[in-house]
This record gives structure tokens, sequence and C-alpha cells, in this order.
């Protein structure tokens, strides 16, 4: 292991990445605010005399995202390799991760620079594994713009684009919310005539009144959290939908492009061939995955391969674009995993969205050691 | 070493558990002070009791320091990780019944299901600044059932008490808690979501899987059980 991290150590100084300091002792805050109280389960926590909650850092993105807002620079280049720490079932619960972030600059969503950087975080990471004696793998990509862009042409209404798009890459979720969707029942048995009679008329403001009574009535907080009006809002929006279904010609869209998996050099040929099938329009994303697509295809050889699974994303709402995974050929957990993740920065307290990309290497699953 | 049956030190719970006990022809002696912790069964060598606090004798049965105990399947699944391994749930009592359930604003008529909140929390951060707020005291119930509904984006305030006055208090949005007639739920303005029991909990009379087993601890245990269990089903 020590000559791996020697290795990339050497490797992320030679190509001028940052390493910045990351504490093992981490603010608790940021991750559980990111990932959700669900990784509360699988970090290990503490408190300070204040009780503040502290954690030993289970990954390296969210403080190199940190460190990069606090020295107030524009855009950065960072690389990191140390010990993270978590829960888990099997296999100890310290072990080691290197990786790199490419944060801020030029690279909106869907601009040709966001693809370049893209290709480059890919072409780095296959190089990085290379470095370590790994020569022949197999990347497997994903994309969350492209499924969105589906969404968008299924004509969906916003609620269930939005709670589709959610799910993408939690296969059981996204089960269930469609079925949710396909059966979508009545949504106002059982309520209030005057509330009834209000949502019936679509009257926002008779039911924004209605609202705001009961939240009178138990005395909550006009201040926080959601008002009167959110809620009439949703209620009226939910009303509408209540008559609506997923159509079983959609379902068998959506149904169809989840199955897509096929190499990435045929992939854009195949998108083309569903859309064409399914008559919808997606050809401003095909265009801008397969731009990229054929980028990434210049980098295969007989040691490397590429597929693309149309399923395969991310249920985090901050990765925004493509997801990879790099595995050893014949193993069944990946060595890497990277992404495109442009909604973090904001979440962490940028105060307009700043792009970004990276990826992590799991060190202990690299072939033996180099020494 | 005798079998040990911890039961809950104090309260309705402590007293219905004597009953049962009794009833099974199990009757505890208490100790002589009346505070000590620990007692005998009338008539039977080989057994002991340890009163302990209802969440101490869920840790205490994980741990395989006592045999059997009675306390609530809320606190065992609350306190034990991976407790189907180490914890059997032998009988259910038929008392101390409550449930662990999500409650919301009665003022969020939009939302009525676990998919609804679901909507409510992605929205959240962009919408308010911040992530929905759950309080409660069940962490561990409270993460799994949100997890196995798809829902990762919340955070847990902790609640020592009173978890039913949070919403209007405004420390959190909506709440995990134990309730038995929902009327504590109705009186403080919330609404129990349709799909939102987490947990049915009742009394029930635990085994560890974790403590010293012996031919004469497995016999004793063996009795005791099915004497329970008669007296229960008849």
């Amino acid at each position: 292991m020590t000559s791996h991290l020697a290795v990339l150590k050497r490797f992320f100084g030679d190509r001028e990445f940052s390493l910045p300091q990351i504490a093992l002792l981490q603010p608790a805050d940021p991750f559980l605010d990111t990932a959700g109280e669900d990784l509360r389960r699988r970090v290990f926590m503490t408190r300070d005399l204040d009780g503040a909650s502290l954690c030993l850092r289970p990954e390296f993105t969210i403080p190199v995202c940190l460190s990069h807002l606090e020295s107030g620079r524009e855009q950065g280049r960072y690389a990191y390799l140390g010990n993270v720490f978590r829960q888990r079932r099997h296999g100890p619960a310290e072990f080691l991760q290197a990786g790199m972030e490419i944060i801020g600059g030029e690279q909106r969503a869907g601009s040709r620079e966001s693809l370049v950087k893209d290709v480059a975080c890919v072409v780095t990471a296959l190089d990085a594994l290379a470095h370590c004696g790994m020569k022949k793998t197999r990347v497997i990509f994903g994309d969350q713009a492209i499924f969105e862009a589906l969404l968008l042409a299924l004509e969906l209404p916003d609620a269930w684009r939005a709670r589709l798009g959610r799910a993408f890459g939690d296969s059981r979720k996204f089960e269930s919310d469609l079925q949710l969707i396909t059966s979508s029942g009545p949504a106002l048995e059982g309520s209030d005539p005057e509330l009834r009679n209000a949502l019936n008329n679509m009257d926002l403001q008779a039911v924004t009144d209605w609202v705001a009574i009961k939240m009178a009535n138990a005395n909550m907080p006009f201040d926080t959290g959601r008002s009167a009006e959110d809620i009439a809002e949703r209620m009226i929006a939910k009303a509408e939908l209540a008559a609506t279904q997923l159509s079983s010609e959609q379902r068998r869209i959506l149904d169809a492009f989840l199955d897509i998996e096929v190499p990435l050099a045929s992939a854009v040929e195949e998108l083309h061939e569903f859309s064409r099938s399914m008559a919808i329009d997606i050809d401003d994303a095909i265009g801008t995955f397969g731009w990229r697509a054929e980028q990434l295809t210049k980098q295969e050889d007989k040691d490397v391969t590429f597929s693309w699974r149309a399923s395969f994303g991310r249920p985090l709402d901050y990765y925004t674009g493509i997801v990879f995974e790099i595995f050893q050929s014949g193993s069944p957990e990946p060595v890497c995993g990277g992404g495109r993740y442009d909604h973090l920065m904001n979440m962490l307290g940028a105060d307009s969205e700043i792009p970004a990309i990276g990826f992590s290497l799991w060190i202990d699953r690299l072939p033996g050691d180099t020494k | 070493m005798n079998l040990i049956v911890a039961i809950p030190s104090k309260g309705r719970l402590k007293d219905r558990s004597l009953e049962i006990l009794a009833a099974a022809g199990y009757k505890v002696e208490l100790p002589e002070d009346n505070r000590g912790y620990q007692g005998s069964i009338n008539g039977k060598s080989g057994v002991e009791i340890a009163f302990l606090s209802a969440s101490e004798i869920a840790r205490e049965l994980a741990n395989g320091n006592v045999h059997l105990g009675i306390t609530g399947e809320d606190l065992a699944r609350e306190k034990i990780a991976d407790v189907e391994n180490r914890l059997g749930f032998a009988l259910q009592l038929e008392f101390g019944h409550a449930d662990v359930i999500v409650a919301v604003p009665d003022a969020w008529v939009d939302v009525e299901t676990m998919a609804d909140l679901d909507d409510v929390a992605a929205g959240y951060r962009a919408r308010y600044g911040r992530r929905l707020r759950i309080a409660t005291k069940y962490w561990n119930l409270t993460q799994e059932f949100f997890s196995d509904h798809g829902i990762a984006v919340y955070r847990i305030v902790e609640s020592l008490g009173a978890t039913e006055g949070a919403p209007a208090a405004g420390s959190a949005d909506v709440i995990v808690d134990i309730t038995s007639t929902g009327s504590t739920i109705r009186a403080n303005h919330l609404k129990i979501l349709k799909d939102g029991i987490i947990l049915r909990s009742q009394a029930n009379l635990m085994v560890s899987k974790s403590a010293a087993w012996d031919a004469e601890n497995t016999r004793i245990k063996s009795d005791l059980l099915s004497a329970i269990a008669k007296n229960l089903s008849s």
C-alpha cells in the first residue's frame, strides 16, 4: 500500500495538483447536511466540549471543497491521499483513499469546457491507475443530464419529473416512485368540505387562508420553514396531478431507456435509434453526450473498455452530469468512482454555483503492491 | 451460573412484568429493603431477577450479561445494532403498547404519505436554506425507516422530551415519536402519516443470544417461556 501511496503522491505532484491539509477530525455538519442524515450510521461521530458534532473524515471531497471555499480562490486543482473512516459490515473501518477534485473555472454544465474537464478527469483516473500497475480496466459511465432530458421530453408534470430525477440511480426507489405515479389516487378523500371546495376551484388564496388558520391554531411559527402559501401551492399541484396518470407508453419508454447498456462507442447510435423509435426529441442532450463520448472513446484500447449504462447514477442531489466507475477486469468492486457535482459547492455555502468534478480511488482494492 | 431475568425497575412496566411472572407461577420476591436491584423467585432456585432501567435491559441482553429480559420492542430496536442476531423476541406480552410514528403539522394538508414528505424534504434546502428537521429520540429507527423510503436529505434534531412540541416551538418541522392513543399527537395539532407507522411496539420477553446458555439455564428458560405463553393465551 505504501508504495501505491508514494506513486500517487508523485503522480499528483508531477501534475501540479495542490495537496491541501485535511484534518482527520472534521465538523460533522457539512457531511450530514449534504449527504444526508443517513450518513450518520456510517461515520464515526464524537462531540467536543461545547457539544459540537465532529466525525473522523469519511471522505475527502467535502473537506477539499470547504478548503477551496475558504481559500477564496476562483478555481483550483486538488489532490488528496490518506485514511478515511467508515462503519462497515465487512472490511476494516479505516482504509486508504486518494483522488482529485477540479473546482471552479469555466466548466458550466453542458458547456464544451465542462465536457473537456469530464474527459480529463477520466483520463487522469485511468492514468493514475496505470501508474499503480493496473492496466486492464473496464469503465462504466452514467449520465444524469441525458436522463433529465428524457424526463423533459416525456412532458411529465414538474412534480413527477423532480421525483424521478431524484430517484435516478436508486433502482428500488425509482420503482416505488413509478408505482406511486402509475397509481395516483384521489388526493381529496376525507378532507374538510371547505378545503375541498377551495381545491375544486383551484383557489390558491382560499387554500392558503385555510392552511394559515390551521397554522395559527397550532401556534406554528410563520417565519421558519413552510409557509401557508407554499403548502397551498403544493396542495393545488397535487390536486391537479390526482387526475393524471403516467401512461403505459411513458412507462414503456422509461423502462426501455433504463435497460440500455452498450459499449460507449455505440451509445450515440443507440440513443438516436431509441429516440427515433420512441418518437421523442432528446437530440440536444445526445449532441452533448455524443461529443464527450467521442473524446472518451479515443482513449479506449485493447486494455481499456468503456460502456454506458443508462440507469447508472448517484441518487444524491449534488451530482449533475457524468458519473463513472472503474473496475479491474473481472472484479465486481470498483477501484475508482467519480463524477460531476455542480451543486455541491453551493450546498456547502458558496454564494453561486461553482461547478466541480473529481474522482477517488480505493487504494486497498488496487492489485498487489508495486514495491 | 444462575439464569438472570431483567425486568424494568419502576412504573407500570415493572408492575405488569411482576404480574405476568406471578401469574405464570414465578412470584418475584422483592429485596427486603425494597430498594435493592436484585430479587429471586419464590420456590425456584437457579433464577435471579435484576431490576434495570428499560433501555439498560436491551443493552444488557445484547451484551449477554442477562439471559432474559422484559422491555419495549422499540427500545431494543432503537438501541441495539444488528438486533435480530443478538436478541430473540420470544414472547409479545400484550402490554406496554405504543407505536413509533412519523407525524407532521396538521396544517400540512398536502402531506399525507412518506412519498409526500420525500417531495417536501427534497425541496427544503433550495427553498428555506436548510434541510428538513426531524425531532426525535429514535435516531436509529428514524434513519432506517427514512432510508427504506429513499429519503436521505433531512437532519435529526435530538429531542430529550416533549418531542411533540417541537414543530410549534420552531425547533423542528416534523417528529418521530411514540404514541399509544394518538391523543398527544392530535392535541399538538399534528397528524400521523398514512404510511408513517415505523413500529408497533409492545413489551416483549426477549432472549439474549450471547448469554451463557448451559443445559440448566436452557431448561429453566424453556419452562419459564412455556409457563408465560400458556398463561397469555388462556
